[in-house]
């Protein structure tokens, strides 16, 4: 593929409240960006040595910590309907209540906003941009006993998807991108296999379910690991029907992600070229028939067949 | 000795019907028998079954989500009869409402959904062909999944480190691999009888055995009114018991005593634990009961040296045994259902049967699973697809004299100080304190160190560690764990056993059987005078 894997996502603005005012982070180009901090790495090595904690900093440094952790795809959205309910407040209270009195300070804004203290923590922040939600979300801090004892990284995980769905999508992609043939950890993907098996199905499944009005336990999921795009074809009629799709992991981060696996009737299998808001994008209009080149743009009611 | 026996006479599981073992060695100094497996293992398809288990977890969020079609109602209208799951925002039930999202009409459907891949990752870790850590982390995901997605109240994401909560389910994830206690665990046989007088009531009281273990000490006790008087409603005999009874040694050093244990109105069972320990060294201990002499009981003898055996278990046949254990359970339970399921669901052993054959562990002509199939058709239980096309296979002999002796109410009443250690099995290290035997079962006082934490209540250890006794007349018997405390790794069961012991049974092979291995201990039945 000639586009890299982000190319059909568009960015997304959030706002963080670092320091003294109201920051924007940008996911773009794959990755997330502090614009309020032209030199990050700088800050983090004044940070190291004792300086103010930069919650910008902080959600950058947390996303690249699990921009390649398959827990991501476990607990992660299955498609863009499929919405994560808890709040960055209810992680917060969970957390306090695991927190021995005094470890914490936490006080209310006005207007009943979180706001709380304490090493690695968040602030504040409104989503806009192409995911188009607006809200007041917060991510607290990750305690210390939980960065020192357990599986600290789950909480802090939690606390990333917490932020929106778009964000939550992103770092699917970023993940299977990983795991995928040309992404960092491609050399050991077989040892993730079942893994990435369970995170394709997961993500497949609703996507033929809409496609084709089959039930779940009607569609087989395989890793396609060979060349070209994989296969998907339909053994039996009716109820009986079983529906076979091989697929690679990297159709996570290139076709799913973006939300272009099912588009005007089309199921989409792979991405030729992309630019968002523009797709060239390879895509079957049934199972077993041989996939075709279509444009497809995306609208504000989402991606749709510009030229066939 | 029985050790040879269960070699030789075809025991009911699997790895004994295909009677592959050999006498491997007989340790002189202890006098433990080994037996071991020949053969190699037969390789598993570990990423097969692996990824099966997160295949169908994902399966079970979907079911959790709504995306399966049948019998449905409206999720929104599913979430507000719940109190417990607070109330969803407008914008997203809209979503939902107009996504068509459905789920099935199950009472808790995500809860349903955790059990079934517990069980399913139960069995294939017990069966050996996924880690323990990996079942438990599927679960943890999983849980993890639906918690954030509302299904079930955030509150379960409670616990520390999320993997924590499937420690619960799994509890060889705590498993305390502890030594051998230093100085080793010291168990004396009293079986003694004494009369003693609690606020006027007269009481008969037994001493069964002492353990010892470097850290508590602990006298076995069964205590039962004298029927002679209507019993007064004052405070509960074991707590009187508890504040008038004393206890000292031969050096003059005292020591304070708890109870800890149940019964009936006029029947207690249970432990008096001694503060502090008795040093080693020391001769006797003279337990000082209200209304009656100090009755002495010596400390300084060597434990029962009774025949042991150990027998280690073929690797390829864990999936059977796993299974054999899942019906056996459900042979003796009858039909009734499953207290954690809805009446008329299948039994959990068909969920990890299904399991275990979709994820390539067992095949159709599996002889546990003809054995399952066997005992549903005893039964008049359907097993679901694919299982239904299972052919039914012969009971084993084992099985045939649990039923014949099942319903029998012929046990010789009387005790036995056992007063023993089995040898250590996966970690743990055990000593049998007392057996009771009684008209209708029987019970076996079990003092472990190195034993699981338990998670799962509803059935504990029950992965890991099994117990079952055989009788030299051939009579077979499972337990249930009636009883348990726990406490820094060591914990105190009471297991009964049934049917009722044979009356013509001279011996008991109590067996313990983990995932490796089994060890057993022959038990003479010299029946002494019970309550």
């Amino acid at each position: 593929m000639i586009s890299p894997w982000w190319a059909a996502l568009g960015p997304v603005d959030i706002q963080v409240s670092c320091g003294s005012g109201e920051h924007r982070v940008r996911w773009a180009d794959g990755t997330p960006h502090a614009l309020e901090h032209p030199d990050p790495e700088g800050e983090l090595v004044v940070a190291a040595l004792g300086g103010d904690a930069t919650p910008c900093l902080d959600l950058l440094r947390t996303w690249e910590r699990h921009c390649d952790d398959l827990v991501v795809l476990a607990l992660g959205p299955r498609s863009a309907d499929d919405l994560l309910m808890i709040t960055t407040a209810e992680i917060d209270d969970l957390v306090d209540r695991q927190q021995p009195p005094g470890r914490y300070r936490r006080r209310m804004k006005a207007g009943g906003q979180f706001t709380s203290y304490g090493g690695g923590s968040f602030t504040t922040g409104r989503i806009s941009g192409a995911g188009a939600i607006q809200g007041r979300l917060k991510i607290g801090g990750v305690p210390a006993r939980l960065v020192t004892e357990g599986d600290p990284g789950r909480h802090e995980l939690l606390r990333l998807l917490a932020l929106s769905t778009p964000l939550q999508l992103r770092l699917s992609g970023a993940v299977a991108h990983a795991w995928s043939a040309h992404g960092p950890h491609g050399d050991r993907a077989d040892r993730a296999k079942p893994a990435l098996t369970a995170a394709l199905t997961g993500r497949v499944a609703p996507a033929v379910a809409r496609w084709l009005d089959m039930d779940f336990t009607q569609v087989e999921t395989a890793l396609h690991a060979g060349v070209g795009w994989g296969a998907i074809e339909l053994d039996g009629l009716a109820a009986e029907a079983r529906l076979k799709v091989a697929l690679p992991v990297s159709w996570l981060a290139w076709v799913w992600a973006p939300g272009l696996a099912v588009v005007d009737g089309h199921f989409v299998v792979g991405v030729q070229h992309a630019a968002w808001p523009t797709a060239q994008v390879l895509a079957l209009s049934a199972p077993g028939r041989d996939p075709v080149e279509l444009t497809v743009r995306h609208e504000r009611t989402g991606w749709s067949v510009v030229r066939r | 000795m029985l050790g040879r026996r269960v070699a030789d006479s075809g025991f009911a599981f699997a790895g004994m019907l295909a009677g592959t073992y050999r006498a491997d060695s007989c340790d002189r100094r202890s006098g433990v028998r080994r037996l071991v497996a020949s053969g190699a293992p037969a390789a598993l398809d570990r990423e097969r079954a692996e990824t099966y288990l997160r295949v169908q977890a994902e399966a079970e969020l979907q079911v959790a989500l709504g995306f399966l079609r049948g019998e449905v109602f409206d999720i929104l209208e599913w979430r507000q009869q719940r109190a417990e799951i607070r109330p969803i925002r407008q914008d997203l039930s809209e979503r939902w409402l107009s996504s068509g999202w459905k789920v099935p009409r199950e009472a808790r459907p995500a809860e349903v959904c955790l059990l079934r891949i517990s069980t399913l990752g139960r069995a294939l870790a017990a069966a050996g062909a996924i880690d323990d850590a990996i079942a438990a982390d599927v679960l943890a995901d999983l849980q993890a999944a639906v918690a954030i997605r509302g299904l079930i109240p955030a509150e379960r994401l409670l616990g520390g480190p999320m993997r924590s909560l499937a420690s619960l389910y799994f509890p060889a994830q705590r498993l305390v691999r502890a030594p051998r206690p230093t100085p080793p665990m010291r168990l004396i046989p009293a079986g003694t009888v004494a009369t003693c007088a609690v606020q006027g009531q007269r009481l008969r009281v037994y001493l069964g055995s002492i353990v010892v273990d470097g850290q508590s000490a602990a006298l076995s006790i069964t205590a039962r009114l004298v029927p002679d008087r209507i019993p007064p409603k004052r405070l509960p005999v074991p707590w009187q018991i508890r504040n008038d009874c004393t206890a000292a040694d031969d050096q003059g050093a005292s020591y304070g005593i708890h109870f800890s244990g149940g019964g009936s109105d006029d029947h207690w069972r249970g432990h008096l634990h001694l503060t502090p320990v008795p040093p080693a060294g020391t001769r006797w201990l003279d337990f000082s009961l209200p209304g009656t002499d100090p009755v002495r009981l010596r400390v300084d003898g060597a434990p029962r040296n009774l025949p042991m055996s150990e027998l280690s278990l073929p690797a390829d046949e864990a999936a059977d045994r796993y299974l054999d254990a899942g019906t056996a359970e459900l042979l003796t339970a009858g039909d009734a259902p499953d207290s954690e399921m809805d009446e008329g669901a299948d039994p959990r052993v068909a969920w990890a049967a299904r399991g275990l054959l979709g994820a390539g562990v067992v095949g159709l002509l599996n002889p546990a699973l003809r054995r399952l199939a066997a005992v549903a058709t005893q039964l008049g239980l359907q097993l679901p697809a694919p299982l239904d096309a299972v052919p039914a296979g012969p009971l084993p002999a084992d099985w045939l004299s649990l039923l014949a002796r099942w319903e029998r109410h012929d046990g010789p009443p009387g005790t036995v100080p056992v007063a023993a250690h089995l040898p250590d099995l996966d970690g743990a290290h055990c000593a049998i304190s007392e057996l009771q035997s009684s008209a209708e079962s029987a019970t076996i006082e079990v003092h472990a160190r190195g034993w699981p934490e338990p998670g799962d209540s509803r059935r504990p250890w029950r992965e890991l560690f099994r117990w079952t006794a055989r009788d030299d007349a051939g009579g077979w018997y499972v337990t249930t764990v009636k009883g348990w405390s726990f406490s820094e790794a060591a914990a105190d069961l009471t297991l009964e056993l049934r049917p009722a012991i044979n009356p013509a049974a001279r011996e008991l092979q109590v067996i313990l059987t983990g995932r490796t291995a089994e060890v057993s201990i022959s038990v003479p039945l010299d029946w002494q005078e019970g309550l």
